[in-house]
């Protein structure tokens, strides 16, 4: 392990967004390829812990921060079984959108400014999921959001940008703001932000308050996780940023609300969480098959993208709410579906991407026949699509299966056969969506269409190649993923 | 056997798919010639195992290592934190599968080097054709159900890819998507049904489930045994193309590149019910409840098929159409068999009925379906009217084995299967009388009455198909021929002709050494004949075999009439009889389910718009009035308590103080004698208050 590896994932972003922004001008041209070395060095970073994970467990790293008599702080990160995963994940879903946006936004304005963006956006994540107590968590949660904004509002592909930026920072800063209150009233009772404290000091939350607190977080997530009906912020947000920050998004950032279920309220609200599954289990059926339905009716590419990232994300909380201290198979499979979904949807997006940079149009009904002329996109489509549609060998159908597998062990046959059947709405979608984009005739202005360029198809066949090798040999992935 | 050879012959296959890319970019003819080598090592692998199911041990011929007694099964671990593993059980059954579904890809290959030679995208072909075989001999040799589904979703995915092999034109594009999205319907049941065996048996490995049978008791309590069962049931349904499922099959087969349907996918279904049927027959007899009910709705889904899917084939034009409803009612039997043998006390007889006719029928389709290929391939057309007048030695010679077997004609092996399939339903209906069990003796003659229809219809069909194709009318290509099949196409199908007919003329002499070789199986029990003389003696004197050359009888003559010696006309026919015309118009609209199924289709996606357009939008609404709201309260309170409440408060009190001191500044006069006599006063003024209230002395 490279010593402060944590820190160093977070610190390399940071500060080489800053000096790209204020000293870059004489390497504007350069911009992409030196972002994308930064994310790359975070990457390594994440996995340069492997090993020593593996043998311990779980690694704390602790630096003094505030230090008054009244109030003690640390700073620190926690990597253990649960950030970890996620963590690297979305290290790799950044650094491959770093690359794909060197092609993809070649000769856009503010290239510094949107590689910074990037990478600010990049090291908020990573530090929501290593943060070892709750401030930290909050404080780099606002820090996700304010980069991600201007990448929206600046970079956005329509006249509507601003205003679509603009509802997306309210929504998700109205979500922030009734989780930092549930923050600051699990400190008021237990005295402590310490995360690895959190199981014993919850403790100390009078009955009376835990639900209140408890709703309090479960809405910030849940904004973050754009759930039904707190959702209509996504579509929006997703669809209308370039396509790479689309994969941030839908990819990794609204993994941290998952990962943010994970972490604080089974860990430090497990009964509450039992006793409220049946409403929890629901909301996340009504989700996926919502999402579902809505994705069908769409005709442009990313905003079906964007409503079947909702749809998985249903799948993602269903999972979660299928935890019972003794069953974690349903929540192991959420977690692990965080991870597919972020290879998935990153891998649609760019494909969504590829297509509307090589044709020129996001109109599904425009498009059409397009397997002969651009086969790898097509086949990676297909790929990211089967595998969210948990179609086995794919990495999907490991998480879908243990995902169910926990429903059904958890005794709630009923809601979780609803929710396998949910998964025919899921493929007819998908299938639909790539039937109409590659097969059937192609349009006589696309006869000229070509494959997209390596510099967009390296990260595409990269997130792929991840997603069939982890169909095959789920273990690699599932043998770091541990719900205490 | 060969090292590895259960593993090896669906590894091999795999991996030529997977090499298949490559080869194309080294030569053409590597690629195309490269998947009979692999398929054909898949054979052989299969093939080494024979000898290992007679012997009863698990040998490896080159090691000598004695692997294990039959039934084998060979596990290594594969996701370690799940639990599951990857393994394989060499059993008489599955051998006799993989030797079954290996042999037929084999000849399909070996077809298809010929009949699709010259196509632009013979790399995604063969690519398909390996990983499809591939696929469904893993269904064949896997030892768990999850392994097995994997297998099952392969084979699906690559029919799908086949179907829509010609993408651009957008019909067979549709027909792609249409047939996964069926298939998939039924997978879903499957998969929610492993889920729940999963969760209470803890295993879904097929040896550990029919061992350990206290999942089913708990299944049972929990009353959720029969859904289970029907849902695990409703994926082979899917599948298998059973009604009310069976519509993507006609559609996917007429789409695909034809050789390939000989590889008849359908038959996983019946081979996964039949793979099962033991551990749904031990349910059966130690009473729980609604196992009765899944049979009896087993059977009378196949039952049903047999005939629905008959009765359709017989209006079909496109000779794949045909060929593909008359394979799903042939499945409709062997269900009806599996189901009666789940029934039954002694489940052997319609095991082994059902059993038998999928082996036998595996090749009876293959042949049909290569020689339809053949004949397509060599007048350019699908269409039977088109068809008419070919005269090739060899296709109709196969077309003959095959269609004559199919349509029940006497001594061939249709006839004594649907024969047996028949008796073991008479046997059964008589078992339950005499139980008293009235219910159970009624749908047992009734499934025996479908039986009978079934094969009078399918007689007709199949006359049909026979005389349109090679009757003396002659239009379309004139019976011409367009293309010269070439040498291994010949080859390919003469060698199916041969292996298919010294079957099908051998059937009633097979029955006795098929029963031997899958005796090991431990639910089997002993030989149920124990000599051919027994299979004589069971299936010739009986009603069944009268009623059986009656219908077939019935349904041929018919067919006779109007299609081989064209006494009768059929159009003049419809037109005299009007109940002829309806039922034509029904047979051809496919008895509507396929137009129920586009309804459901087009409803979703409507239901989708109408969300979208209702909810959707409405709860975006929300948030944006809400929003709103809060822009129109802002402005409010800055008008109202900002701009006149507190703020008007404010210059309230500055004005207030500036008019004070305005007139508080008309005192400051600066005059000094003024000034003087204020002071005076204040002083006074002072000093009286100091007397008043000042300290007190002490």
């Amino acid at each position: 392990m490279i010593p402060h590896a944590p820190l160093l994932a977070i610190i390399i972003p940071i500060i080489s967004a800053v000096a790209l922004y204020v000293f870059g001008r004489r390497v504007e041209k350069y911009a992409g390829w030196l972002a994308t070395i930064a994310a790359s060095l975070s990457v390594f970073m994440i996995l340069s812990m492997v090993t020593d994970l593996i043998e311990r467990g779980s690694i704390h790293f602790t630096y003094a921060w505030i230090r008054t008599p009244s109030i003690k702080l640390t700073f620190g990160f926690w990597v253990d079984m649960i950030s970890f995963p996620v963590g690297l994940i979305v290290a790799v879903v950044s650094a491959l959108s770093c690359f794909y946006s060197i092609k993809y936004m070649k000769g856009k304005s503010g290239q510094r400014g949107y590689y910074a963006n990037l990478l600010l956006f990049m090291a908020g994540m990573i530090g929501v999921i290593l943060s070892a107590n709750l401030l930290q968590f909050y404080f780099f949660w606002e820090l996700m959001l304010v980069p991600s904004y201007f990448l929206i509002a600046f970079w956005g592909t329509s006249k509507k940008r601003l205003a679509i930026g603009f509802k997306y920072f309210i929504f998700t800063h109205f979500g922030s703001l009734a989780m930092l209150l549930g923050i600051l009233s699990i400190y008021v009772f237990t005295g402590t932000f310490d995360l690895a404290e959190l199981p014993l000091a919850a403790i100390a939350i009078p009955p009376s308050s835990i639900l209140p607190v408890f709703v309090l977080l479960l809405i910030g997530f849940c904004v973050k996780m754009a759930l039904f009906p707190v959702h209509t912020w996504l579509p929006d947000a997703h669809a209308e940023a370039p396509a790479p920050i689309s994969a941030m998004l839908s990819g990794a950032m609204i993994k941290c609300g998952a990962y943010a279920i994970a972490r604080i309220l089974l860990s430090g609200f497990g009964q509450t969480m039992v006793q409220t599954s049946d409403v929890l289990m629901a909301l996340g059926v009504i989700t996926m098959i919502y999402g579902g339905l809505l994705a069908l009716a769409q005709t442009d590419i990313k905003r079906l993208l964007a409503y079947s990232s909702i749809s998985q994300m249903g799948y993602i909380f269903f999972g979660l709410a299928t935890w019972l201290p003794d069953a974690t198979l349903g929540a192991t499979g959420g977690l692990f579906h965080v991870i597919n979904h972020a290879i998935c949807k990153a891998l649609l997006f760019m494909c969504a991407g590829a297509i509307i940079h090589q044709t020129g149009t996001r109109n599904i009904k425009k498009l059409g026949g397009l397997a002969g002329k651009m086969p790898i996109t097509c086949i990676a489509s297909l790929i990211g699509a089967l595998s969210l549609a948990g179609i086995p060998p794919l990495n999907g159908f490991w998480s879908e299966w243990m995902i169910f597998s926990g429903g059904i062990s958890s005794g709630k046959i009923l809601i979780t056969t609803i929710a396998v059947f949910s998964t025919v709405i899921t493929l007819g979608y998908y299938l639909w969506f790539v039937w109409r984009v590659f097969f059937g005739t192609t349009p006589k202005e696309l006869e000229n269409t070509k494959e997209a360029s390596w510099l967009l198809y390296i990260p595409i066949v990269v997130l792929s190649a991840i997603a069939f090798v982890l169909g095959i040999w789920p273990d690699i992935i599932l043998r770091l993923i541990a719900l205490g | 056997m060969l090292p590895y050879a259960p593993w090896l012959c669906w590894l091999i296959p795999m991996i030529g798919a997977l090499l298949t890319p490559l080869f194309a970019s080294v030569h053409r003819k590597l690629r195309d010639y490269a998947p009979v080598a692999f398929v054909g090592a898949s054979v052989v692998f299969s093939l080494s195992m024979t000898l290992d199911v007679f012997t009863g041990n698990a040998v490896n011929w080159v090691s000598g290592e004695v692997l294990g007694n039959i039934p084998l099964d060979w596990q290594i671990p594969w996701v370690g934190s799940l639990g599951v593993n990857i393994g394989v059980l060499v059993d008489p059954f599955n051998v006799l599968m993989a030797i079954v579904v290996s042999s037929i890809g084999f000849l399909v290959t070996l077809f298809s080097v010929g009949f699709m030679r010259g196509d632009p995208s013979l790399t995604r072909f063969w690519f398909l054709i390996q990983l499809f075989i591939a696929g469904y001999v893993i269904i064949v040799i896997a030892d768990n159900l999850l392994f097995m589904f994997i297998g099952w979703e392969l084979v699906g995915i690559c029919c799908t890819g086949l179907a829509a092999f010609w993408y651009k034109d957008p019909k067979k594009a549709h027909t792609g998507l249409k047939t996964f999205l069926v298939l998939h319907v039924a997978d879903v049941l499957l998969l929610a049904s492993l889920l729940i065996i999963y969760s209470y048996a803890h295993t879904l490995n097929i040896m550990e489930l029919s061992q350990n049978n206290n999942w089913m008791g708990e299944l049972s309590r929990s009353g959720l045994l029969f859904v289970t069962a029907l849902m695990f049931f409703g994926g082979a349904v899917g599948k298998a193309a059973q009604f009310p499922l069976q519509e993507w099959l006609p559609d996917a087969l007429a789409a695909s590149p034809s050789s390939f349907n000989a590889l008849t996918e359908c038959l996983a279904g019946p081979f996964l019910m039949a793979r099962v049927l033991p551990i749904f027959h031990e349910a059966s007899l130690m009473g729980y409840s609604g196992m009765i009910n899944f049979f009896l709705v087993m059977t009378f889904v196949g039952a049903l098929t047999a005939v629905i899917s008959a009765l359709i084939a017989i209006v079909q034009v496109n000779i794949f159409k045909v060929l593909s409803y008359g394979i799903s009612s042939a499945i409709g039997y062997m269900m009806a068999a599996f189901g009666l043998a789940g029934l039954m006390a002694d489940m052997s007889w319609g095991y082994l009925a059902g059993t038998f006719l999928l082996t036998i029928d595996a090749f009876v389709s293959a042949l049909l379906f290569l020689s339809a290929a053949y004949i397509s391939y060599a007048v350019g057309s699908d269409n039977l009217h088109y068809m008419s007048g070919f005269k090739s030695r060899i296709a109709h010679r196969s077309m003959e084995v095959g269609a004559l077997a199919l349509g029940g004609i006497p001594l061939l092996s249709g006839f004594w299967c649907a024969n047996w399939i028949q008796t073991v339903a008479l046997d059964f209906a008589q078992e339950a009388g005499l139980r008293g069990q009235f219910t159970l003796m009624v749908s047992g003659y009734l499934i025996f009455a479908l039986l009978i229809i079934g094969a009078g219809i399918t007689a007709f069909y199949a006359l049909r198909m026979m005389g349109l194709v090679f009757g003396k009318e002659s239009y379309g290509s004139d019976g011409k021929v367009i293309k010269n099949p070439p040498f291994l196409m010949r080859s390919s199908l003469t060698i199916t002709l041969l292996i298919t007919a010294f079957l099908d003329f051998l059937a009633i002499l097979l029955i006795w050494p098929f029963n031997k070789f899958l005796l090991p199986l431990p639910f089997l029990g002993q030989l149920t004949f124990n000599n051919i003389v027994e299979v004589l003696v069971y299936l010739v004197p009986s009603i069944s075999t009268v009623l059986t050359c009656v219908a077939v009888a019935i349904g041929g003559y018919p067919a006779y009439r109007i299609y081989i010696s064209h006494k009768a006309d059929a159009r003049r026919l419809t037109e005299k009889y009007r109940f002829l015309k309806a039922a034509h118009k029904l047979l051809l609209n496919r008895f509507y389910i396929n137009a129920f199924y586009y309804k459901v289709a087009y409803s979703t996606c409507f239901l989708s718009h109408k969300i979208h357009n209702s909810l959707e939008h409405s709860i975006d609404a929300l948030n944006y009035s809400v929003a709103g709201f809060f822009r129109r309260l802002s402005e409010v309170v800055y008008k109202y308590p900002e701009l006149r409440g507190i703020d008007a408060l404010n210059y309230l009190i500055a004005n207030l103080f500036t008019s004070f001191s305005q007139r508080f500044r008309k005192i400051q006069t600066g005059v000094l004698s003024y000034n003087m006599i204020l002071a005076f006063i204040g002083a006074m003024l002072l000093i009286v208050l100091l007397f008043l209230f000042g300290g007190h002395i002490p």
